[in-house]
């Protein structure tokens, strides 16, 4: 029985919304987690057909976690794990660089992190649609939403498919723009709010250096960041 | 000096020991010393009167730091200094509620001024710990910094919050290591000693400070009695146990506290000029972070929740937040 922040972590993986540690979260349960390879598989099968692209049960989930810890991405056979994707056959020719640029193109978690460096957060949706089911979760335009443009290009023949993601390259052009010093502004209140937070938890609690080993080591984090 | 930070574990540990006080003489039975509230208690009073040296860990998943860390007292005042060993030079000094840090003086002494480091603090309505978790513990076979230790688990009662995992010196009970723990038992963060020279003795100047940096103002007192507790915006859920423990206000902007004894988080509130920002949450090791935004009576507020707590606890209490009026 998966539980269902694993499920939301899931969710957030397939859309590009998870942030590092989630990502890893993810991977990591899956490797002891049948039903959550299983939902894996499926969701990014989803994916696949939406974007246009052969369906494949190649296994994302390795070359995530080499891209995260920075290690050359090693060649990912096709096939990997087609005896967990019954519902579609696994495409053999599937090779190392369909594989890559499969991962570029649909490059949701890069443009996450790319995102989470200005904003130094991730957006997020009310708790009522986030916590649905997780199938639900899967609907076409969270699915699509982060790589709407090139999926657009790459959009298959198939009319359900393409209404669909018209609908999320709307959804997407029509959230309001916001201006990238109002993001800074706001990541820097952020930033203040939880130093706020901190040193006043440092200061009424018994565990002495604890919440105050956070304070610094946040700033740490945060100066880190800014220098990258 | 009465630390307010003491009153978590005081309101809980200290009273009913100090009743019975009278009763309990110098030889202290090995067993109540194993009890895991009397631990605890004294593990706060270790972290505050031993004198201690030491070299300490402490991160998560995402990344770790080194810090050294002094500490002693002397004549009932507070000597303490932390130093960053990895990351940009950092350096802490407070001698009892006087506070420095180099190279940026200004940067917590601006915080302190916002939000009143010694506020007031956890207050007497705070419910007992026990309640919201279980506590065991039990001896270790494991050392930590080459020492032998005894383990205590605060353990919570629901999936909400975060449970701890902590790992006191045998002898004098100093916190040695704390692993925040998920439901799944997932460590999100950890503080463990990697070296550590308990009873150790300073030598007169080891806690001075640079010429360039006097120790800032003493900090702030409680503000009075008669202050407002809130803003009216109020979290319309909160996890069992937690209650009101301190409120600042600044200007537009505005700081609850609310604690259960062990795990705090904060809530600010303060308007925003022009049209809404996106809705964002992130997290930290155990900290997380949740920013909406509400309209009222033509003005946006931003709502943003931080704390030691899970991410859809967070979520849930920020997404309950509504204004009140009085």
């Amino acid at each position: 029985m998966m539980n269902d922040r694993m499920n939301e972590s899931l969710s957030a993986l397939v859309d590009g919304e998870a942030d590092e540690l989630e990502i890893r979260r993810v991977l990591n349960q899956m490797e002891q987690d049948d039903e959550l390879r299983q939902r894996w598989n499926r969701y990014q099968l989803i994916g696949s057909v939406l974007r246009g692209e052969p369906a494949t049960t190649v296994d994302l989930s390795k070359g995530i976690m080499q891209a995260l810890d920075g290690e050359p991405m090693d060649e990912v056979p096709g096939g990997l794990n087609a005896s967990t994707g019954g519902e579609v056959a696994a495409t053999e020719s599937t090779s190392t660089g369909r594989f890559r640029s499969g991962w570029v193109a649909s490059g949701a978690v890069a443009a996450s992190v790319a995102f989470a460096v200005l904003l130094g957060a991730r957006f997020m949706e009310a708790p009522e649609s986030g916590t649905a089911p997780a199938i639900a979760a899967v609907d076409t335009q969270s699915m699509t939403a982060p790589v709407a443009q090139p999926a657009v290009q790459a959009v298959s023949a198939d009319p359900s498919a393409r209404v669909a993601l018209e609908a999320a390259v709307a959804s997407v052009q029509s959230e309001p723009v916001v201006d990238e010093t109002r993001l800074r502004e706001a990541q820097q209140r952020l930033h203040d709010y939880v130093m706020q937070h901190n040193q006043q938890s440092a200061m009424n609690n018994g565990r002495g250096l604890l919440p105050f080993a956070r304070v610094t080591s946040y700033e740490q984090g945060q100066t880190g960041e800014a220098q990258r | 000096m009465i630390r307010s930070w003491l009153f978590g574990w005081l309101t809980l540990l200290v009273l009913p020991t100090a009743i019975a006080a009278p009763l309990v003489t110098a030889e202290i039975p090995q067993q109540a010393q194993d009890e895991p509230g009397q631990l605890l208690e004294r593990m706060s009073q270790a972290i505050r009167e031993e004198a201690y040296r030491g070299v300490l860990v402490f991160g998560n998943n995402q990344e770790w730091h080194t810090l050294s860390i002094q500490h002693q007292m002397k004549d009932g005042v507070e000597y303490e200094k932390v130093t960053h060993l990895t990351g940009a030079p950092r350096q802490m000094t407070r001698i009892g509620n006087r506070v420095s840090m180099t190279p940026h003086p200004d940067q917590l002494q601006a915080a302190v001024r916002k939000t009143g480091l010694l506020g007031p603090g956890l207050d007497e309505r705070l419910p007992m710990m026990n309640q919201n978790y279980h506590l065991s513990s039990r001896s270790s076979p494991m050392q930590i910094a080459g020492r032998p230790v005894v383990e205590v688990q605060v353990i919570p009662q629901s999936a909400d919050r975060y449970g701890q995992n902590l790992w006191l010196d045998r002898d004098t009970a100093l916190l040695l290591r704390a692993d925040v723990v998920d439901d799944q038992q997932n460590v999100v963060e950890r503080y463990q000693f990697a070296e550590v020279d308990i009873g150790v003795e300073f030598q007169p100047g080891e806690f001075a400070l640079g010429d360039d940096s006097g120790l800032g103002e003493p900090l702030p007192e409680a503000p009075p009695e008669s202050a407002p507790t809130d803003t009216g915006w109020l979290p319309d859920w909160l996890p069992s146990g937690f209650s009101q423990a301190s409120f600042q206000q600044q200007g537009d902007s505005s700081m609850l506290m609310f604690s259960d004894g062990l795990a705090a988080f904060s809530l600010f509130v303060d308007p925003i000029q022009g049209d809404a920002m996106p809705d964002i949450s992130n997290r930290w090791g155990a900290t997380s972070a949740v920013v909406r935004h509400l309209s009222r009576d033509g003005t946006t507020y931003r709502i943003t929740l931080v704390g030691e707590v899970p991410m859809a606890t967070a979520k849930r209490i920020a997404w309950s937040v509504v204004h009140r009026e009085k």
